[in-house]
């Protein structure tokens, strides 16, 4: 009994203290491009004709250090990103702290993979596991481009796979130098590019195309300081 | 402080509302490998896993159930049938595994594909020759259930459906479903005591079998080449291809020997039909694959007198475990299924 009252009694103070340092909510939007600005941006003559109709990822061990490197705010749990629209994460700050960088890997570690059924982001009902091999789909990227030699000229790009040799995980980081809110963007357009759809247009399971094609996203992120219009 | 303390009370509360389950398990039984922290029994939750393994509104058409395939009489496996098949009709490539201690298993499916219990159910829902569903469409099915709401209610204090609770509901009723009732079981605990021809048996499975098919569970849980010949109609090169490596090539994951009375035919394809054929097998037509360097394969044929094969046979016959084929809290759920 007394060990509960001292649990409480704990549990009461830490309430208190935090709620008098957490003063300041940052925005980190998530967005994705999915089209040509120009259609000149690549010079390829039917990148106009490129529709990205689906791109959905995980980041997890989102974290934001300050400048010296301490710090400032770690999820370790993944987070699902729907590109179809901007996704923001409210994160608590104390007051002015600036962002000097951010990182994060982009999809579920192998603790998670094999750890069983999770909910919330991590539920298999959102559609990022695979139900014929255990495990998560680290990024998934869907479309349509005249480049593909497939039945209605889709491309299906299913990334995941967690045990050597061909893990799929990713790290990403970006400095910033900032107070304030910041974006983490990633440019499918461009990805899709390197990718050449010529050649590549369907991977639905782990392994060495897998890996490759998972190697080159991080190039395809960028992180900045993000100002509203 | 009020809110503390009112957090306190509701964990008090929610104990109340959902009293944790025992698992009987014996002493002689390893520690089991499924982490019951992440998903604690309760009664609600395996009642509720329960009805789901039993009814087919999980597959497409309404008509396929875990259970068609995992029938309890024999001890949750696919009997009379060498392939198991899904809706429509529909063929799969393998024979449906018996389900029993499925806590101490760290991998599923005959190549393993599978490697936690709670995400094993998507592979059926989903496969096209077997329930032919989703996952997406069981938990639509489900949220407009009045009934399975009420039953997630119970279990989870919501009537939210999500996939987690669905899977994890499922994996609680099928983690109940221990078999360690067999003779075999009476006697470790020294309740009982092996005849002659039993002991003889007993000897026999440990200079030859116990390998592979170690006790008390009757399996390593490894990945083994007993020697089977390739089945050209199926094609079927086990867990390589789930790690895409040559080196594990006809490597299929080693079955446990419980209950082998209810649970014929044997083999990821059903191809033997008795135990009898299965020992013809290992004495005179296993393929010996030198060519493979692992340790995982048949080195040599097993060849045993035909007294010895009835020996062994005998001791086979202690590890049934009728009490677990017959446990009504296992069956279909007539009071809840209402057909």
């Amino acid at each position: 009994m007394k060990n509960i009252i001292s649990l409480l009694i704990f549990l009461f103070i830490a309430l208190e203290v935090t709620a008098r340092c957490a003063s300041d909510t940052i925005k980190i939007v998530f967005h994705t491009r999915k089209q040509a600005s120009d259609q000149n941006d690549y010079g390829l003559v039917d990148s106009q004709h490129l529709v990205v109709s689906k791109v959905q990822y995980y980041i997890s061990s989102l974290t934001l250090l300050g400048a010296l490197g301490d710090t400032l705010y770690y999820k370790y749990l993944p987070i699902l990103v729907d590109g179809s629209e901007d996704q923001i994460l409210k994160i608590s700050l104390q007051n002015d702290t600036k962002i000097h960088k951010i990182t994060f890997d982009i999809g579920v570690d192998s603790t998670i993979n094999f750890a069983g059924a999770h909910g919330q982001d991590l539920d298999p009902m959102h559609g990022m596991y695979w139900t014929w091999q255990s495990g998560y789909i680290n990024f998934k990227i869907e479309g349509i481009s005249p480049q593909c030699d497939t039945r209605k000229n889709r491309f299906q790009l299913h990334l995941g796979g967690y045990t050597a040799p061909y893990p799929t995980l990713q790290p990403v980081e970006g400095t910033l130098d900032t107070i304030g809110d910041a974006i983490i963007c990633f440019d499918a357009f461009a990805y899709l590019m390197e990718v050449d759809l010529t050649k590549t247009h369907q991977v639905m399971s782990p392994g060495p195309e897998a890996s490759r094609l998972s190697k080159m996203l991080a190039r395809h992120f960028s992180i900045l300081q993000w100002q509203t219009q | 402080m009020k809110i503390v303390l009112v957090g306190s009370l509701v964990a008090v509360f929610v104990l109340l509302l959902f009293p944790s389950y025992h698992l009987d398990i014996p002493e002689h039984f390893p520690p089991m490998e499924y982490d019951l922290s992440q998903n604690p029994l309760s009664t609600e939750a395996i009642t509720l896993g329960r009805a789901l393994f039993y009814d087919p509104i999980l597959s497409a058409d309404g008509t396929v159930s875990c259970a068609s395939c995992h029938s309890p009489y024999n001890a949750f496996a696919h009997t009379d049938h060498d392939l198991s098949h899904g809706i429509a009709d529909r063929i799969g490539r393998r024979n449906a595994p018996a389900l029993f201690n499925l806590g101490w298993h760290h991998s599923f499916m005959w190549d393993g594909a599978i490697h936690h219990l709670d995400m094993q159910a998507l592979a059926p829902i989903s496969s096209h020759t077997e329930m032919g569903s989703s996952l997406a469409s069981v938990i639509d099915t489900l949220t407009t259930s009045s009934y399975y709401v009420e039953l997630f209610f119970a279990a989870f204090g919501d009537s939210t459906v999500t996939g987690e609770r669905f899977l994890k509901s499922l994996s609680q009723f099928q983690l109940t479903l221990i078999s360690s009732g067999s003779r075999y079981d009476d006697m470790r605990s020294g309740h009982a005591e092996f005849s002659t021809q039993e002991q003889n048996g007993y000897r026999l499975f440990l200079d030859h079998c116990n390998t592979c098919h170690t006790e008390p569970l009757f399996t390593n849980q490894g990945f083994a080449d007993n020697g089977l010949a390739i089945d050209s109609t199926l094609h079927d090169f086990g867990r390589m291809e789930v790690s895409g490596s040559k080196e594990d090539s006809l490597l299929f994951k080693v079955p446990s020997l419980r209950n082998l009375k209810y649970s014929r035919p044997y083999m990821h394809d059903g191809r033997y039909a008795n135990l009898r054929d299965v020992l013809y097998h290992y004495a005179e037509e296993a393929i010996i694959r030198s060519e493979f360097s692992d340790n995982n394969r048949l080195s040599h044929r097993i060849e045993l007198t035909a007294n010895e094969r009835t020996d062994l046979i005998s001791f086979l016959r202690t590890l049934d475990d009728e009490a677990f084929v017959f446990n009504v809290a296992h069956h279909y759920p007539r009071n809840m299924l209402g057909k």
